[in-house]
């Protein structure tokens, strides 16, 4: 099989042009966004940087793949450099054009093979263990993930914070775990010296507020935590400074 | 022309067909070869899985597996391009298997975020660009990151264009970078030797440098860096082989472009790479001499590299300057005085204060012998690189090699072990040259190479027989297995290999969700730029995740670490807190319950450095609760942000 060079060059300005389109397009998150960014940043420019007769001519191994990464990775530098420092901005209009000139600079700047390019022969046993390989690193990554997760949910679990408005003074009361948890706080000063508790479901917030926010000397808070009826967790002690 | 350039007798037909010294193809041969390989190197990175999360759950056969899945990804590689007979294709591939492979180590072990120290520096500058759409917003985590941007843009540009988060984007860009190096240094030692087998086994021995698995894996401007430096050199290899022509003056412009975004990419490399041009021009003169038209030193692409960089240093990145002489200058100097006598030679491993930071006996034995083995080996290597010494890459490379040797001296001193340890990805291109030449020497022809010393040409025999046919292949297999496994255990202390729980002062192991709560806390509620002060690990996560200014340094002679372990405000302390205008304090208590694992709690150089005989006092660092005008405005229980914006510093 073989393609001429207005094949490839087609096809790549064709597919670098819908790239920048879903890149402008799409939203966050969707597969063809990611797709279409990656094709155009990454795949598109090194692809056709290896069309690069000076690429394409090189016998030495390993060469052509090095000199085609490099210059669609610098390519990619320089078009950010040339965003940022202009007042352009790296947007995400200017980054999709930028990417789309390069691509099809380099795709024009390609050239026609002279002889039929071999593509890459596989046989069935071979395409069936690249998979296997490739089903078991992306088996290795979202077990990986998984636990990583897990193990950074467990990380957290409650915390307790002031927050000040103005003369207005909340305190926030936050429950990262996956149960229900009782916070029993504690607000004195030289006036007051009252106790209240409060619930905070799981993975919640509450803000309560305190009461009274201009004393003269500083009000200390005092939070312990009770989940399914156990303490739990080192008392939070806050303290605010009267307002001068 | 090349063909007489290359000297010797392993020349160009080979690059082109494969090895014709190598075996004939075994029964094997019908199964791929690649695709098996993969096979197993996945096996591999799922054993690495595996072993990150039994290191979580601190199990004890966590590091086993650890050891025997990275060994075997390297070893089995090694074996195939030494004892093999791949394609060069082949070859190639399986280099960047093992290239990635390797990096899917440390993206496996924290696969949610970036959490090493460089990496949180870099961090902080890719949203500062991912934010305004500028450059230079400043970086109180590292100040010179955001004038040497070239990773973070790329990064930024693949974000803003797919819609991936900087983590992940950044994590792909260092991918690709891995893909790029390891077809450039496969290519640059073919250029050097003529030899596909030499090239696989270079690469390979190049991947057990002491900064491949984890520092260069990292996102990090050197990580990008490196494998456009080697692209560039092998680019330039490859340009001094064409007769002048309209495409040799394409691909001198192609490399242009690869040297412009090497040179806003990372100041060091692009320096080390100017010098590596020059250095290229004195071996092509010495290779081919003067007078031969045809055969061109590089001089445009040299002086191109020294003249973007030094514009790029005095137009953009003076800030430079003070930077790297604050790291190179004590090195340098600790060398100076442990020469003259006026400081003792710091012992190996010595900055070991706790039980996680010790590496176990076998691996220090092991780190030992990697250098020893190198030492060893070098010899023999740059004899057999200065017989194609009409081969300006190889005497390149040889030359590269031999810089191994005063490198080492830097492990004397403190301040020289890290400036060592980073040179390494620069040296180890001409170690995996060297090595990788005495290796197949060895293997082919079953005896050591001759070292021409003038008229004195000492032949040191080997025994032969069938010891010899077996134990040689597997002396080489071992050899490749202790440059590796030494060379991870010289950089890289045993806890911040694989994940595991909270570790005071252990950078990669000090970051927490409690820590990265508190910062996006901050950020959420007080706002971006607040000037902070808190320890070392805090402190990357609030310039990277909270954008709070880190205040780092000195005041006078102080260091603004004092204010966190006198046991009471004094007057210097409330100094300090004033002349760097603090407002916030981040005073994480976890520091009172071990000795920091790296030997400082708050910044290197801070007082007490590598000399705590026992934990921080938590009365020490929780002074302030009580002072009036502050107040305690974030708790979770081992956390507390402290507002002094009330307290009287006077």
């Amino acid at each position: 099989m073989s393609w001429r060079r207005n094949h490839w060059m087609g096809a790549l300005i064709l597919l670098a042009a819908c790239a920048a389109i879903a890149a402008w397009t799409l939203g966050d998150g969707t597969p063809a966004r990611v797709a279409a960014g990656i094709a155009l940043a990454l795949l598109i420019p090194c692809a056709a940087a290896s069309r690069l007769p000076d690429f394409r001519d090189d016998d030495v191994t390993g060469s052509r793949l090095a000199a085609s990464v490099g210059l669609a990775v610098a390519s990619m530098i320089l078009l950010g450099l040339f965003l940022t420092v202009t007042n352009l901005g790296l947007t995400t209009r200017g980054a999709a054009v930028g990417a789309l000139l390069i691509a099809i600079g380099l795709a024009l700047a390609g050239r026609r093979a002279s002889e039929p390019i071999p593509l890459p022969r596989w046989s069935p046993l071979g395409l069936a263990l690249t998979a296997i390989a490739a089903s078991i690193v992306v088996l290795a990554f979202a077990v990986a993930r998984h636990d990583a997760l897990e193990s950074a949910q467990r990380g957290t679990s409650y915390a307790a914070f002031v927050l000040q408005d103005g003369e207005r003074l909340e305190l926030g009361l936050r429950n990262t775990t996956e149960h229900r948890a009782q916070f029993s706080v504690h607000f004195s000063d030289e006036a007051t010296d009252r106790r209240r508790v409060v619930s905070v479901g799981r993975d919640g917030l509450r803000l309560v507020p305190t009461p009274r926010a201009d004393a003269a000397g500083p009000m200390k808070i005092r939070v312990t935590v009770r989940a399914d009826g156990k303490p739990t967790g080192p008392p939070m002690t806050l303290s605010v400074a009267p307002f001068s | 022309m090349y063909d007489q350039a290359v000297g010797g007798t392993e020349g160009l037909d080979m690059r082109r067909s494969g090895e014709t010294a190598e075996p004939a193809p075994s029964r094997w041969a019908s199964i791929p070869l690649v695709p098996s390989v993969g096979v197993f190197l996945a096996l591999m990175v799922l054993a690495q899985a595996v072993a990150g999360i039994a290191s979580r759950d601190l199990d004890p056969w966590a590091d086993t597996v650890y050891w025997l899945s990275v060994n075997g990804m390297v070893l089995v590689v090694a074996a195939v391009q030494l004892f093999g007979s791949p394609k060069p294709r082949e070859r190639l591939a399986l280099v960047i298997a093992l290239a990635l492979a390797l990096y899917s180590v440390k993206l496996l072990a924290y696969p949610i975020g970036f959490t090493y120290f460089d990496e949180l520096s870099h961090t902080q500058t890719a949203f500062d660009i991912f934010r305004s759409g500028h450059l230079f917003d400043y970086n109180s985590l590292q100040p010179v990151s955001p004038y040497y941007p070239g990773l973070e843009l790329v990064t930024a540009t693949l974000a803003r264009l797919s819609g991936l988060s900087l983590f992940a984007s950044g994590a792909l860009i260092i991918g690709v970078g891995r893909i790029m190096l390891g077809a450039a240094l496969y290519a640059l030692f073919v250029e050097a030797s003529g030899s596909q087998r030499v090239a696989g086994v270079g690469a390979v021995v190049y991947m057990a440098n002491p900064s491949f698995l984890y520092f260069d894996a990292g996102f990090s401007y050197e990580s990008l860096a490196l494998p456009l430096a080697v692209a560039a050199l092998a680019m330039t290899v490859r340009w001094m082989r064409l007769p002048p022509s309209l495409q040799s003056r394409r691909l001198l412009g192609y490399t242009a472009v690869v040297v412009a975004a090497l040179v806003v990419t990372h100041h060091l490399t692009s320096y080390l790479f100017a010098g590596l041009a020059f250095g290229l021009c004195a071996c092509v003169i010495l290779a081919w001499g003067w007078g031969d038209a045809s055969r061109k030193p590089p001089w445009q692409i040299a002086v191109f590299a020294a003249v973007a960089a030094t514009a790029w240093f005095v137009g953009v990145a003076s800030i430079t300057f003070p930077y790297l002489h604050d790291v190179l200058q004590p090195a340098i100097t600790g060398v100076g005085n442990v020469i003259t006598g006026g400081e003792s030679a710091r012992s190996a491993f010595s900055e070991a204060p706790t039980k996680a930071t010790a590496s176990p006996f076998w691996l220090k034995t092991t780190a030992f012998a990697s250098v020893l083995l190198v030492v060893a080996c070098l010899p023999f290597g740059a004899a057999l690189a200065w017989r194609r010494r009409t081969n300006p890459a190889a005497l390149l490379l040889g030359a590269i090699a031999v810089a191994y040797l005063p490198i080492q001296a830097l492990r004397l001193t403190g301040a020289g072990v890290e400036t060592a340890n980073r040179s390494s990805e620069f040296v180890f291109l001409g170690i995996g040259f060297v090595v990788a030449l005495f290796l197949v020497h060895l293997l082919e022809h079953r005896s050591l190479p001759t070292i021409e010393l003038g008229r004195f040409r000492p032949r040191i025999p080997l025994p032969g027989g069938s010891v010899m046919r077996i134990g040689l292949p597997v002396a080489a297999l071992a050899s490749i297995a202790i440059l590796f496994t030494g060379g991870v255990t010289v950089f890289w202390p045993p806890y911040a290999r694989l994940p595991g729980p909270y570790l005071v002062g252990g950078d990669v192991r000090s970051v927490t969700p409690k820590g990265l709560a508190a910062v996006h806390w901050m950020r959420t509620n007080l706002g971006p730029e607040n000037r902070v002060l808190t320890d070392r690990t805090t402190g990357q996560l609030a310039g990277a995740f909270g954008y709070q200014y880190n205040v780092e340094g000195y005041v006078d002679q102080y260091s603004v670490a004092r204010v966190f372990v006198t046991p009471t405000l004094d007057p210097v302390d409330r100094k300090i807190l004033r002349r760097k205008r603090v407002e916030y304090l981040i005073v994480d208590t976890r520091l009172t319950t071990e000795l920091p694992a790296r030997g400082w709690y708050f910044a290197a150089n801070e007082i007490n450095e590598n000399t705590y005989k026992r934990p921080i006092a938590l009365r020490s660092l929780t002074k302030f609760t009580h002072l009036p005008g502050v107040s305690v405005v974030y708790d979770d229980g081992t956390i507390q942000i402290y507002d002094i914006r009330g307290l009287d510093l006077s």
